[in-house]
């Protein structure tokens, strides 16, 4: 069977900040409609590499390539329009503005009007504002009926994993060719992540490809279809989740760290 | 307090208002008190001066009502483009390389650019106030047993249009939800496919445009301006600016209310004494509400950055 056609791929993917290599040589592969998983210990550079697709800062070296395209050292204005799309570990939602004006601002990229239109609001531009705000409350219950219900609410007022499934929404509001999730279940109990999790594959079936970061192996397992591991920013591991749980340097990296501080 | 005052000092504060929300604005996006932005009205209005001369002659006839609208519509849309390009290269030569340097340098370029503004005017056009044209030829109604004159009418209703307009502007519109995700979260917001820079120089553009033509009415409303009109008025503004809570327009437009109610109280006590004493009594409400509530009327006290 032909493998799907590749996405995302890093090539010697490198960022040092000062003496310190976050992110050393890292060359892994994302393939159209995938769900892969980044994962490591704190501190193995995983949020790095996502700043470093994202275009918060550039690489020291190397590449990353999106549809064939090197976009490293782009600015993430332009990374996004590319079609990348992102949630962040510490939620970043714009918390005087409502839920649907968050999921809204999601939509910038796809609705194209200029200034000039924006002020006169033709026809066309009104309709596409509208459509918007419709497929907005159309995603919102696809994420569940509490968040359709609060879509008036201010941000910052939603419990904490509402405020995570916002995230998810407005990363999604732009159709994104691929859609990375900075560790989407952190500050969430086993059982909320196990919903979230359940939930990302549902975002799956409906054709987003999924890069995700996540700090715990067991939340991942069930739904990565491959992994890649880091420790100190290099690739210690990588492939099916079953490969990767039986992988030694694996094993070392988590459990040799966690028994000595424990 | 009288009606009069109080219509006086919504005149006023009207005026206030609109120079408020340029400062309010800037600060609100990148965290910077623009001194320049005084300036920038006061460039406004002398712009706006040969465009209104063009149109209703200065030798003692009357305008009729169509030259007035036609003079002060066109001075404002002129002054308004010219401050608003003015605005935009400022922020582009000397704000935008020194956007993640320490905050106090920026602060002293902007102070730098003000006194550019104001030495360059001041050659241009002398140190001594100069006349604002007539635009319109003033009349007066009585309502509710208070006279009101038509400059005090157009100054309202021109500055509630403005403010009407801005705030749906960055309410309702693509580009102005855009905006104030760009104030609250500049990396989150860039990271949405918004462009930041462009996000920053429309700010400028806008909140100029608002100075400039905002500016235009000052000079009907005054009669006469100098080099450094614009310098003491954008004290005052931002003194507004601040009470509203710095960041929030809503709150600039308020402070702007009140703080010319205030000049305007104050300048009505003691047979006139006041008006010695009402730039000591605007100034008491910045130390006042920047020691006690520097969030201001409208801001929250919690921090919103991460």
């Amino acid at each position: 069977m032909a493998q799907p056609p590749v996405l995302l791929e890093t090539q010697a993917l490198t960022r040092s900040f000062g003496g310190l290599t976050a992110v050393d040589n890292l060359d892994f592969v994302v393939r159209k409609d995938e769900i892969v998983s980044l994962i490591g210990p704190n501190g193995a550079g995983k949020s790095t590499v996502f700043n470093l697709i994202s275009g918060i800062y550039p690489p020291t070296a190397g590449r990353i390539l999106f549809k064939g395209v090197n976009i490293a050292g782009l600015k993430p204005d332009r990374v996004e329009r590319q079609g990348i799309a992102r949630t962040f570990q510490t939620l970043r939602l714009f918390a005087n503005m409502t839920v649907l004006e968050n999921v809204l601002v999601g939509f910038h990229s796809r609705l194209k009007s200029n200034v000039i239109e924006d002020l006169i609001r033709p026809p066309w531009v009104a309709r596409a504002e509208r459509d918007a705000v419709e497929e907005a409350r159309q995603l919102l219950r696809m994420l569940g009926q509490r968040l359709y219900t609060q879509q008036e609410f201010r941000a910052a007022d939603l419990a904490y994993a509402d405020r995570r499934l916002l995230e998810l929404a407005r990363a999604m509001a732009s159709q994104p060719d691929l859609l990375m999730l900075d560790e989407p279940t952190a500050g969430m109990n086993p059982s909320e992540a196990a919903d979230f999790m359940e939930l990302i594959r549902r975002v799956h079936d409906r054709g987003f490809t999924i890069l995700l970061i996540e700090h715990n192996l067991s939340v991942v397992m069930g739904v990565s279809q491959r992994i890649t591991v880091l420790d100190y920013g290099l690739k210690i591991s990588e492939g099916t989740p079953d490969e990767v749980r039986r992988d030694e340097r694996v094993i070392e990296a988590y459990l040799g760290r966690k028994a000595a501080t424990a | 307090m009288t009606l009069d005052v109080l219509i006086s000092g919504v005149v006023l504060g009207s005026l206030y208002a609109i120079v408020a929300l340029g400062y309010t604005m800037v600060y609100g996006i990148i965290e910077l008190i623009n001194f320049a932005h005084g300036d920038v009205f006061t460039l406004g209005a002398f712009i706006s001066i040969p465009v209104i001369q063009a149109i209703i002659s200065q030798n003692g006839s009357t305008p009729t009502l169509g030259q007035s609208i036609f003079a002060i519509g066109a001075a404002m849309v002129v002054a308004a483009l010219c401050c608003a390009v003015v605005g935009v290269v400022i922020e582009r030569v000397a704000y935008r390389r020194l956007r993640n340097a320490p905050r106090l340098a920026p602060l002293i370029t902007a102070i730098g650019v003000s006194l550019i503004m104001e030495n360059a005017m001041a050659q241009w056009q002398g140190g001594l106030p100069v006349f604002y044209p007539t635009a319109l030829q003033p009349s007066s109604y009585t309502i509710l047993g208070t006279t009101l004159t038509n400059t005090q009418i157009l100054v309202i209703l021109g500055a509630l249009a403005m403010m009407l307009g801005l705030d749906m502007f960055v309410n309702r519109t693509t580009i102005g939800k855009a905006m104030r995700a760009v104030a609250q979260d500049r990396e989150a917001a860039s990271m949405m496919g918004i462009n930041v820079n462009f996000i920053i120089s429309l700010t400028f553009f806008v909140g100029s445009a608002l100075a400039g033509a905002g500016a235009v009415l000052y000079g009907i409303d005054l009669g006469s301006l100098g080099y450094d009109s614009g310098f003491t008025l954008g004290l005052f503004a931002f003194t507004a600016a601040v009470l509203g809570g710095i960041g929030n327009i809503r709150g600039a437009m308020i402070g702007g209310l009140i703080i010319g109610i205030l000049q305007e109280y104050v300048s009505g006590l003691g047979n006139g004494v006041g008006t010695e004493w009402y730039d000591t009594a605007i100034f008491s409400v910045l130390v006042l509400i920047l020691v006690f509530r520097p969030s201001g009327i409208l801001g929250t006290n919690t921090a919103e950055k991460v």
